[in-house]
């Protein structure tokens, strides 16, 4: 099995498994495309990557590893927030820095199954919740003037989901 | 280098709205009122506000006086609106415009359209223009409009909408009145791009499209109580159809316009006579088929549609097992008002079709009551469909991380209840594992207690619940598919309640984990409804 060194932003070394490190698209791309030779015990560095946060990606890489291609006709599919499967469920169930961390790396080694299901976890956090609600949870300024607010509320009178 | 991670404490605009698309639309309302940067990301995102409708107030007038604010949105209803005028409010980006039962003015009505130069749909249901007229010019066109549907019109409108809309792809047009020669004028001047027609067919009409060289349309539907000659003359003409809409009785006809259609795909079709159904081996690429009625008990043996996925049967009886012949490609099933054997012959049927994804049951009748197919835990999930796939992920975790969609059944039956003896076996209780709600409405002054709960799951979005209840069987998942009552011959049960996501709880709302819960209360009105959900 052979593997590749990828280095992180605060110099920490790590030796993966190449078809983990493959998960990443942009680290696939470095290899297939680039022709990048891990062979020669160089190390891919990931300047945007902290080694707390490709610590964590990697397991969650490694756990998913033989992940089949998600299907991707089913439109209505990608809208679930309800199919996070456990092990996901539990692996996200860190601090909310953490949570946007990783999904900032992930977003940076093109780990579309990965921003999906954080996608879907930071989704859950927002439903069911007021505006008022929503800033206080990712600590958001109110930034429009008084008084916009109920403008903008206004302006939502007649809408409704679309059939 | 300084870590971007390390420094901010926030996402990229393109990650939020990736996360914002999995909101439903009335959160995405509440979202653009968090802040200014929240906002900006909804309104440009056009996937985010295309999910957005806008309805009108019914009966409200649109005058100079009318100013309402109006959320960026895709798609406007307006039902029963009298407009007098739209002014500068009037969006203009909107790519489907929906009135129905409406009164404008053609001056008002054209200055909307002008406005509106993205359209792709337009429909207007019983549309009453109070000024009339076919204006001489019309200084613009609605290129991108595809699809129009007009309900009672004139031969003006039609005429007016004929130079508007040059480039058609859907036409349906549904009228007491003749229209033959605009109506023939109309889809001469769209022929190039015209595919879905839907037409009260006269033999004016027919004459005039038989003539057209550039038609090539991919689906006919010919309205009610047509003749068989119609539409046997369409399929000559048009020997790329791909969809034919009809309620031809004759199997003679049917086999004629299947030799006449080589790529047939789907097909509806009315009463189906006794001599039967030769007419499916002269459609072999058939996907899709809907029958609305048969003399005789339907039976499929000796026929087999490899490409058959869809399967709609309307008001007939059916010999279940040759079924199981005519396609193991069946991806969805759809039973209204039909009748067969037994329940073990429709779920040999299901056990047989390994691609089932959806399975709609709607005043289902059965001959022999038996009611042992209620699943057992242990039975249920071999109905579930394996996908060859999933099933490593599914083995190493559990049926949640399970992707394949699951077999939706959906049933509104009265029949079921009715025909299912009186459970005697011991109550065997199982604790519902998972979040759900169940949703009844009893009456009179009955207290039942849940006997048998049985619970499955089939995998990631869908669990079925059967409930054994006395004699009366409650099936439900997650957002609550329907309740089998015996309401023809008791008043204890009376009405099938089936709601969306359930979200409202009630004054009498217990937690599925009790194990057993009552409901004492004599029904008074339906908002009382008791519900049970999890959390």
């Amino acid at each position: 099995m052979s593997t590749i060194k990828l280095e992180t932003s605060d110099g920490v070394k790590f030796t993966v498994k190449t078809q983990v490190a493959k998960c990443s698209g942009t680290i696939r791309t470095m290899l297939e495309d680039i022709g990048i030779n891990p062979q020669d015990g160089e190390a891919i560095p990931l300047s945007n990557v902290h080694s707390t946060i490709l610590q964590k990606i990697l397991v969650w890489a490694e756990h998913h590893v033989d992940d089949p291609e998600p299907p991707r006709d089913d439109a209505d599919a990608a809208k679930r927030t309800d199919d996070i499967c456990s092990w996901d469920e539990d692996f996200l169930k860190v601090d909310q820095r953490t949570l946007f961390d990783v999904m900032l790396a992930a977003n940076y080694l093109d780990m579309k199954q990965l921003i999906a299901v954080c996608c879907k976890t930071v989704a859950n956090m927002i439903k069911g919740k007021t505006a008022d609600q929503i800033r206080k949870t990712f600590n958001i300024e109110n930034d429009f003037p008084p008084g916009d607010e109920d403008k903008i509320r206004l302006r939502n009178q007649f809408c409704e989901e679309r059939r | 280098m300084t870590s971007v991670v390390a420094q901010q404490f926030d996402l990229p605009p393109e990650l939020w709205s990736q996360i914002f698309a999995h909101l439903k639309p009335q959160q995405l309302l509440r979202i653009r009122l968090v802040c200014h940067r929240w906002k900006a990301i909804v309104d440009r995102e056009r996937s985010l506000w295309a999910r957005l409708r806008i309805k009108f107030p019914d009966e409200v007038t649109l005058d100079e006086n009318f100013r309402p604010f109006i959320a960026p949105a895709a798609d406007v209803q307006l039902e029963a609106v009298r407009i007098v005028t739209v002014d500068s409010w009037w969006p203009t980006h909107l790519t489907c415009v929906r009135m129905r039962g409406c009164q404008v003015s053609l001056e008002s009505f054209l200055g909307m359209l002008r406005r509106t130069p993205n359209l792709t749909q337009l429909e207007l249901i019983y549309v009453e223009f109070t000024s009339g007229g076919n204006p001489e010019v019309v200084d613009f066109r609605l290129e991108r409009l595809e699809s129009l549907e007009l309900i009672q019109y004139s031969d003006d409108l039609l005429d007016l909408f004929g130079r508007l809309c040059p480039r058609l792809r859907e036409l349906s047009l549904e009228d007491d009145g003749e229209h033959d020669r605009v109506t023939a004028r109309l889809i001469e001047s769209v022929q190039d791009t015209l595919q879905r027609l839907k037409l009260w067919m006269t033999p004016y009409v027919l004459q005039k499209m038989s003539l057209l060289e550039r038609l090539q349309l991919k689906s006919v539907e010919l309205t009610d109580l047509q003749e068989d000659e119609y539409a046997l003359s369409v399929s000559r003409f048009q020997p790329s159809l791909e969809e034919l809409l009809v309620t031809i009785r004759r199997n003679s006809v049917l086999c004629e316009i299947g030799t006449n259609l080589p790529g047939l795909k789907r097909l509806t079709v009315g009463l189906v006579e006794e001599d039967g159904l030769d007419f499916l081996a002269t459609m072999p690429l058939l996907e899709e088929l809907d029958i609305g009625g048969g003399q005789e008990a339907l039976n499929f043996n000796g026929f087999h549609c490899p490409n058959l996925t869809k399967l709609t049967l309307d008001g007939v009886e059916l010999v279940a097992s040759s079924l199981r012949v005519l396609s193991s490609k069946l991806k969805e099933l759809k039973f209204e008002k039909c009748a067969m054997d037994s329940w073990s012959d429709l779920l040999a049927v299901l056990a047989a079709q390994s691609s089932l994804l959806r399975l709609d049951l709607w005043r289902f009748d059965v001959f022999l009551a038996d009611h042992d197919f209620l699943p057992s835990p242990n039975r249920l999930p071999s109905y579930r469909t394996p996908n060859p796939s999933n099933r490593s992920r599914t083995s190493r975790t559990n049926f949640r991380t399970a992707s394949s969609s699951p077999l939706r059944i959906s049933t509104r039956s009265n029949a079921l209840g009715h025909r299912i003896r009186r459970c005697r076996k011991p109550p065997v209780t199982v604790t519902p594992s998972q979040a759900s709600s169940v949703s009844w409405v009893s009456r009179g002054n009955a207290r039942y207690t849940a006997r048998n709960v049985a619970s499955s799951r089939f995998g990631s979005r869908f669990s079925v619940r059967v409930l054994r209840w006395g004699e009366r069987v409650i099936s439900w998942r997650r957002d609550l598919l329907g309740i089998w009552s015996p309401s023809r011959s008791s008043r204890v049960w009376s009405r099938l309640v089936v709601r969306g996501w359930m979200k409202r709880v009630s004054v009498r709302s217990q937690s599925l984990s009790d194990r057993s819960w009552r409901l004492g209360e004599p029904f008074r009105n339906e908002g009382r409804l008791a519900c049970s959900k999890d959390k």
